[in-house]
């Protein structure tokens, strides 16, 4: 079996990669599908965990952050959507009215 | 040390997830970055059956490619429409670059720490199987199992209440009803107007 | 003006003031428990005064009935004035609940614990509120309730017949009767922090009295002077004080006086200093040689604020606080040895203003102004008296030290009741010739504003248009003169004669304050003299003076009663042996032999002494009145009458041949001593070279650097702000960043320090 800590620093890299589009990217969708990819890493390193120790909560983590990354998908799209038909644009610098 | 198969594997497939999440990141195009996104995802499930975990691989495969990615798909067909980019401040260009470059050493600064963690020198435990993980789920983590079933019935009425069309017009052709003449503001609620709206209103509505 | 003769319904009220004291005594209660209320009954008295001013102004019952005010003033003060008679007469009856000295402590005020530098605190200590009687307290608090009362009498009748006073006297009474409850507390307060409270409340009703036409420049000026110049002296007074609880660990009388040497532990230096503090806020308080530039512009307040303030009562304070010094110099009862300094200090100011202050007014013309010097000069003797007493007491000379000090107090009941009654008749005067004036001139303002009713080259040959003011005025003026068996006579002689004999016997570094009182005590018979006599004798130099005459009976009792005490008092007290009875040398009043004492103060043993009275005597009786009334005297215009004593000192004072003294009146040292001896010339001098520098460098201080700080903060944070403002762009992935640069700098934070 592979050494559970190349699959924890995979995550890692992941991660970083993620955080890297969060904050370069303009469009909603994106920062959207970064988060996704950050919350991938996350399983990862829980995973790598479970793998070493022998531990099943480690899986259970992952099954249910997964769910959750669905579910926030879902509300996140219905916002993107709701915006883009008050607005015309799912640009994140259009989001600031909190501004003023 | 000999390479052996299996971590020969693992380097193709780590080397694809990392690929994809680069790819995700710096293509130019939703589209493109979506697709990039879907190999990211794929590497990962593999990363998930060679740490035998063969369940999560299969729930990766059906959760994020088979409906997550369908999802954001259609977010990106029914918003699609040029971003146009807007002036950013010199200042903030520049803290965001050197942000980037912070971010690249914290992520080799995290690798080094990562790897060389005292957890990893203990003995390998080896994988639990999966009759384990549905004991775990079902058992011991069952009250977790319901709140999560009852937080995606949340987000499905949420979504959906979040994109509801909320003309009058439609309102009424729902309910089946022939006659409102009401002037608008009272009773019903009405839509808010904006001033340069119009095209927009109409497929926000209609998508559900 | 007012018809007042029949006004005395208006006493009405007053009976339930007086039913007070017998109730309580019928009640079972003790004169001592009773003691509070002294103090509270003007300090009801002084808001309900104040806030039914403000309500009833112009209300005919309240201006006719209650004369706005004063007879409210009036009931709180002979409520103060029956009690302390009644704590009077039971001290003097020696009814067992008075010990020599009776300490009652009603409560404890503050209660706290000290930090000491070690973490340890102090067992707990106490500032109580309480009540310390002495024969001391009985004497002033006899004087303070007697004159309020008698001044508060005497304002009705002063107050409210000036039309320019109309709807302003609840502010006067409700001042007055506030002052009042100062003086009471003052003189009642058994430790040394109450006492400062009460001084200080005096000293604030003292600028508001002064300032009460504050719509006049002058007034308001004078007030500003007399607040800032005691203030001085009150901030070395809470120095000393302060001093005083660093060395006892307490300000209370009874933990001091029991043992003031602490078993001999405190440092001689250490004491001196903070007495000297002490000092110099009695010399405030009491207009002595340095700070002494209030008390003439104090005149501006109206004639009974004078009366009661500047001469009766506030300026006894800091003779009282120096009489209170005893203790902790009387090696005989545990005092600190070592201290002899501090009595030829206390000595010499008093030396040095009595006869600053005696010269100075030599050539006053303003009627107040004379007596405000006087005053100056008469407390300076006391403070000369209670000088030599400090410095006896303190070289262990105890029957000295004993007889002097009580000489000094006696001497300040003999000025008080003097000085309060002479302030009082010369506002009957200013009073009588203002209306005369206004009179004459009705209609119209001509010649109004140039007129200056306290001028005594207005006046003259008053004898004969006020009989009473003018008798009045003499026995006062005696009794501050110190003719024999009159009045001051008995304390005055006590006083030089004993600085004289510390001079002689043992220490001649006391010749100095005992010269300047002996020649002031000539000096001062020049000058009450010469005031009395431009006043009374002579023919009037008026047209106004002519149509003078007394009319309201509230301004001439109080003069009579005063008369009386003033011109017997000293005699049947001195028989009455109260000399020894303040110095606590006895602890009852008893009869002593009348010829006895008279030859006591004639004929005294001691050779020197017989010498030096008898010097006192003819400064004072023969050479300063006669050298005036070679001046200033003159007979009455023929045919004018008056009561024999006065129109023979009249007719007499006409027979000493004139002098012209226009030569000496021009020179140089005249022009001086009128220009006050220019110390408010060098006090603005030393002021603005001094201070008003310092006061520009402290403005430029707070608006460039402090002010500079605080602005350039702000505008700092401004300019900042909108630096920041502009990053905050409200753009989500902005903020993503944000965070990321603070996760970051967090993770290199952590790094940082493992």
């Amino acid at each position: 079996m592979i050494d559970p800590s190349w699959i924890a620093a995979l995550g890692v890299i992941l991660f970083g990669i993620g955080l890297l589009g969060t904050f370069y990217h303009k469009n909603a969708i994106v920062v959207l599908m970064c988060i996704e990819l950050m919350l991938n890493a996350a399983n990862l390193n829980f995973v790598a965990a479970a793998s070493h120790y022998g531990d099943v909560s480690g899986w259970v983590f992952t099954a249910i952050a997964i769910a959750i990354a669905a579910a926030e998908v879902a509300i996140g799209l219905a916002i993107l959507l709701s915006m883009y038909s008050t607005q015309q644009t799912i640009s994140l610098d259009a989001a600031s009215k909190l501004r003023n | 040390m000999a390479i052996d198969f299996e971590t020969l594997v693992f380097v193709i497939v780590s080397g694809a997830a990392v690929a994809g999440a680069i790819g995700c990141v710096f293509a130019s195009r939703v589209a493109h970055s979506l697709l990039w996104l879907m190999l990211t995802f794929f590497a990962v499930a593999a990363v998930f059956l060679m740490a035998s975990a063969e369940m999560l691989g299969a729930i990766q495969i059906l959760v994020y490619l088979g409906s997550v990615m369908l999802v954001v798909q259609f977010g990106v067909m029914l918003t699609r429409r040029r971003i146009q980019g807007a002036e950013s401040l010199p200042t903030l260009n520049f803290i965001s670059a050197v942000t980037g470059v912070g971010l690249f050493a914290l992520m080799l600064a995290l690798l080094r720490e990562v790897m060389e963690h005292p957890m990893w020198d203990s003995e390998v435990a080896g994988a639990p199987t999966t009759l384990e993980f549905a004991d775990a789920l079902f058992n011991e983590w069952t009250i977790a199992t319901i709140v999560l079933g009852a937080l995606l019935a949340m987000a499905m009425i949420g979504a959906s209440y979040l994109v509801r069309d909320e003309r009058l017009i439609n309102l009424v052709w729902d309910t089946g009803q022939e006659t409102v003449t009401a002037s608008p503001g009272v009773g019903m609620p009405t839509r808010r107007t904006f001033p340069d709206a119009s095209t927009g209103e109409q497929d926000g509505g209609e998508e559900e | 003006m007012v018809n007042s003769g029949n006004e005395y319904n208006l006493l009405l009220p007053l009976i339930p003031a007086l039913l007070v004291v017998p109730i309580l005594w019928v009640s079972g209660m003790e004169s001592y428990e009773a003691a509070y209320l002294i103090v509270l009954a003007p300090f009801v008295a002084s808001p309900i005064i104040l806030i039914s001013g403000q309500i009833y102004n112009g209300n005919k019952t309240w201006k006719h009935t209650l004369k706005e005010g004063g007879t409210i003033g009036l009931a709180a003060l002979l409520v103060s004035l029956s009690v302390a008679i009644w704590i009077i007469v039971d001290y003097l009856n020696q009814t067992h609940h008075f010990e020599s000295q009776s300490v009652d402590g009603w409560m404890d005020w503050i209660s706290f614990q000290v930090l000491q530098p070690d973490y340890s605190l102090t067992s707990e200590r106490t500032i109580g509120v309480g009540v310390w009687i002495d024969s001391v307290t009985l004497m002033l608090l006899f004087v303070a309730t007697f004159l309020c009362f008698l001044i508060c009498w005497f304002s009705l009748g002063y107050m409210n017949t000036d039309p320019i006073n109309e709807d302003r006297n609840h502010r006067f009474y409700a001042e007055f009767v506030l002052f009042a409850m100062g003086m009471f507390g003052m003189v009642l307060a058994d430790n040394f922090l109450s006492l400062f409270i009460f001084w200080e409340i005096m000293g604030l009703c003292s600028y508001l009295l002064i300032g009460f036409y504050f719509w006049k420049d002058s007034a308001a000026y004078a007030a500003k002077k007399a607040f800032l110049t005691t203030r001085v002296g009150d901030v070395f007074l809470m120095i000393g004080l302060l001093m005083l609880y660093d060395i006892y660990g307490s300000l209370e009388f009874s933990v001091i006086f029991a043992d003031p040497s602490m078993h001999g532990s405190v440092d001689s230096d250490e004491l001196f200093w903070a007495l000297l503090m002490l000092f110099i806020g009695a010399v405030g308080k009491s207009a002595q040689f340095p700070l002494h530039v209030w008390l003439p512009d104090a005149m501006e307040g109206p004639t009974p604020v004078s009366a009661l303030i500047h001469a009766a009562t506030m300026v006894n304070a800091g003779l009282y606080l120096v009489a209170r010094m005893v203790p902790f110099v009387d090696i005989g009862h545990h005092g600190v040895p070592g201290l002899e300094e501090l009595g030829l200090i206390v000595a010499y100011i008093g030396g040095i203003t009595a006869f600053m202050a005696a010269s100075i007014a030599f050539v006053q013309n303003d009627i107040k102004k004379v007596l405000a010097y006087s005053t100056m000069s008469q407390l300076a003797y006391i403070f000369t008296g209670l000088g030599a007493a400090l410095w006896f007491y303190n070289h262990g000379d105890h029957h000295a030290a004993a007889f002097v000090f009580g000489a000094s107090m006696f001497h300040l009941f003999n000025h008080a009741m003097a000085k309060g009654m002479l302030f009082m008749a010369s506002g009957s005067v200013i009073h009588e010739v203002h209306h005369a004036h206004d009179h004459l001139h009705h209609g119209s303002d001509h010649g109004h504003h140039d007129f200056d009713p306290q001028d005594m080259r207005n006046m003259g040959g008053l004898a004969s248009k006020m009989p009473v003011t003018s008798t009045a005025m003499m026995i006062g003026s005696m009794s501050i003169i110190g003719i024999p068996l009159i009045g001051g006579f008995w304390s005055k002689e006590g006083i030089i004669a004993e600085t004289w004999k510390a001079c002689l016997d043992e220490e001649p570094l006391m010749f100095g304050p005992a010269i300047l009182v002996l020649l002031t005590a000539g000096m001062t018979g020049f000058y009450m003299s010469r005031m009395w006599l431009m006043t009374f004798a002579g023919e009037p130099r008026n047209e106004a003076v002519e149509h003078v005459h007394e009319s309201t009976p509230w301004i001439k009792e109080p003069l009579i009663i005063l008369t009386i005490i003033s011109a017997l008092g000293g005699f049947l007290l001195s028989v009455f042996g109260m000399i020894d009875y303040l110095s606590a040398e006895t602890d009852h009043l008893a009869m002593h032999g009348v010829m006895e004492t008279v030859e006591h103060a004639f004929l005294p043993d001691d050779q020197n002494l017989r010498i030096v009275g008898w010097t006192t005597i003819f400064l004072s009786l023969v050479v300063g009145p006669i050298i005036a009334a070679r001046v200033h005297g003159g007979p009455l215009r023929e045919g004018q009458g008056a009561n024999p004593l006065v129109s023979w000192l009249v007719w007499i004072s006409g027979r000493f041949g004139t002098q012209d003294v226009k030569e000496m009146s021009e020179s140089s040292l005249a022009e001086a001593l009128r220009n006050r001896l220019y110390f408010d010339h060098y006090y603005e001098k030393a002021l603005g070279l001094t201070v008003i520098p310092l006061a520009a460098f402290a403005a430029w201080f707070d608006r460039n650097v402090i002010d500079g700080a605080v602005k350039q903060v702000e505008s700092n944070s401004v300019l900042g702000s909108f630096q920041i403002r502009r990053i905050t762009t409200g753009r989500a992935r902005d903020y993503i960043m944000m965070t990321a640069v603070g996760m970051l700098s967090i993770f290199a934070l952590a790094w940082g320090v493992s």
